[in-house]
């Protein structure tokens, strides 16, 4: 099986800081792969560094990222502009600011397609029109035709879908997908993302905090802590048998509606001082940039 | 004895701009009659889908939305109507924090400041005993004290919620209204706050309102769970009776909506793929 996205020891730093230390993983095709850690730990430096948007302030220090077996770790931008979107395209976070909120959605999705597969307008509309039913909007006419803001949160984030599946990329990096949805719309759009990844055999690097989440979506997972890898495997062994105590930890600090207040434990802080202490010999080992 | 008591409390307001068009301005129902009672240290989670009113009723029975109909008692006094003035009074008492904290803090005040501000705005203390209140309040929340000295984005999210239940807290409040307060954080913040909340409100007696869509988080924290739909109590009870056996349809769908930690490949497909 061949990796869609083949990461290996990346190191990024941001203003002479580690911020991703030897960083490896890999997406196979068809595969969706988690990457989970809390907040800070460099899940969306990983998912900017394989679209090629890192901040300005951003190094690559050294390692390799390779997609569909072609390293992209230094293209130009112009080789980059043309992967993206065909090749690899993205699920935003946050629907609100990744859709133009000036335009009608219409407008913004034939934008797409006339753009990557030269289309003229009318065929651009209907292939539109097509997509609109394939992430099961309902009255897709009307959608067309509103402005984002007339769209609730899950509608907008069905828009991003089908822009993203639209171009038939062979990876898609879905950075919290479904973060800003309450439960029920969350369910819908990860089981839309599931469906339309499986029938495309799509990778998808799937980035977010909700084990939960990981759980229900993913057959491989990484989880990343202050920028290191510190565990990796099927989705099945890093649930049943986690072989570090941070993923344990995670488990337990993750609340459960079946069990009783007391089973709550946040992550122990001498397991948090180990964890910035190896974080820092790890630095030492291989220097400051 | 209840702390609070909402009856048949109802919310009436005008439609959003985007209905302009078909007319007048319609008044929407948001609140359509609803009843439960709170006692002093007890907590209540308050669940929904988006849009089912949660944000809506924590502002009504705070009085920043005008109830179109019923009654809210607190501490054995009619406050629907109060005016003004008495409300300020009321606010001592009553505390929202709401779930981004970034807004509600000013950006331009040091933590400092923004934590002293509701103690001037109730009572005359000297600078000194400003400084040990403050001092204390961050304590409270399991923040350095020298964290008076930063500003709100030299913060992260969770210090930044930390402050803001700090500042709820300032004026020992008898009932604090938590709306969303942990969605936007990751879980091991989400944890700690969890863990911060619980410990007050034992120590304090705090009774705490807890709005969250997601019922996980209300079972670490409530004691009961009250299940909002479009605007009315489809159900009500112990977090324990509802959770391992919800009466109603929507509690179960809300229930199953809810992705646990187990693996489970079958989970998603149990949804059809139209919404
Ligand atoms: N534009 C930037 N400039 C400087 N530092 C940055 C920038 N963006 C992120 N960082 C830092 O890089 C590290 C990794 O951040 P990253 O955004 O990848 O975290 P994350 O795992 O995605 O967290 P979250 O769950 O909060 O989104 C953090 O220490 C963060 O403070
Ligand atoms: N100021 C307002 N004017 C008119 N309608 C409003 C106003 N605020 C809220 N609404 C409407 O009232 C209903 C309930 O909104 P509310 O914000 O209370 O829901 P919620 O349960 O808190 O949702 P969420 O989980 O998205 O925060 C929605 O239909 C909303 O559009
Ligand atoms: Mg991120
Ligand atoms: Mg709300």
């Amino acid at each position: 099986m061949n990796d869609m996205l083949a990461i290996e020891a990346l190191r990024i730093t941001i203003a002479g800081r580690n911020v991703l230390r030897d960083v490896s993983l890999a997406v196979p095709q068809g595969h969706v792969h988690g990457l989970v850690g809390e907040s800070g730990a460099g899940k969306t430096m990983v998912a900017r560094a394989v679209l090629g948007i890192l901040p300005a302030a951003a190094r690559v220090i050294s390692g390799h990222i390779a997609f569909d077996g072609a390293e992209i770790t230094h293209m130009s931008e112009r080789e980059r502009r043309a992967l993206l979107g065909r090749g690899i395209a993205l699920i935003p976070q946050d629907p609100m600011t990744a859709l133009n909120p000036a335009f009608r959605i219409e407008h913004q999705i034939v934008d797409v397609l006339r753009h990557h597969f030269g289309l003229g307008r009318t065929a651009a509309r209907a292939q539109a029109l097509e997509l609109m039913h394939q992430v099961h909007i309902r009255a897709p006419e009307r959608v067309l035709r509103q402005f984002p803001h007339e769209l609730s949160g899950g509608m907008r984030q069905r828009v991003l879908i089908a822009i993203a599946f639209a171009c038939r990329p062979k990876l898609i990096i879905a950075d919290e997908p479904s973060t800003a949805l309450d439960v029920t719309v969350q369910r819908q759009v990860l089981r839309l993302i599931k469906h339309l990844q499986a029938r495309e055999n799509t990778a998808v690097l799937f980035v977010t905090h909700n084990l939960g989440v990981v759980a229900k979506i993913c057959d491989t997972m990484t989880v990343l802590h202050a920028g290191r890898v510190v565990e990796e495997g099927s989705v099945e062994a890093c649930f049943e048998r986690p072989a570090h105590a941070y993923t344990r930890a995670l488990m337990a600090a993750t609340p459960r509606y079946d069990q009783p207040a007391a089973a709550l434990a946040p992550v122990p802080e001498a397991l948090s001082r180990d964890l910035a202490d190896e974080a820092t010999a790890w630095d030492a080992r291989h220097g400051a940039a | 004895m209840a702390l609070l008591e909402v009856q048949g409390l109802k919310l009436a307001l005008r439609g959003h701009s985007s209905g302009l068009r078909f007319g007048r301005a319609r008044r929407i129902e948001i609140l359509k009659g609803i009843d439960f009672t709170l006692d002093a240290g007890e907590s209540l989670g308050i669940v929904g889908e988006s849009g089912s009113g949660k944000t809506s009723l924590g502002r009504t029975i705070i009085r920043l939305h005008e109830p179109s109909a019923g009654s809210v008692r607190f501490a054995d006094r009619e406050i629907t109507h109060l005016n003004a003035s008495a409300l300020r009074g009321l606010r001592k008492d009553m505390q929202m924090i709401f779930q981004d904290p970034m807004s509600s803090l000013n950006p331009r005040r040091r933590i400092g400041p923004i934590l002293a501000q509701p103690l001037h705005a109730f009572d005359r203390r000297t600078k000194a005993e400003t400084v040990q209140r403050v001092a204390q309040l961050l304590d409270l929340v399991a923040l350095p004290r020298s964290f008076a000295a930063r500003y709100p984005h030299e913060l992260s999210g969770g210090q930044r919620q930390r402050v803001g239940i700090a500042r709820a807290l300032a004026l020992e409040p008898k009932l604090v209204i938590a709306d969303e307060i942990v969605s936007g954080l990751d879980v091991s913040t989400q944890a700690q706050i969890l863990a911060l909340l619980r410990s007050l409100k034992e120590r304090l007696g705090l009774a705490l309102i807890f709005i969250s869509h997601d019922l996980s988080v209300v079972r670490v924290l409530c004691d009961r769970v009250l299940v909002l739909l479009a605007g009315e109590v489809v159900e009500q009870g112990p977090c324990e009776e509802v959770f391992r056996k919800p009466r109603h349809p929507y509690t179960r769908e809300l229930l199953e909506a809810i992705p646990l930690p187990d693996v489970d490949p079958d989970w998603l497909d149990a949804v059809a793929v139209d919404p």
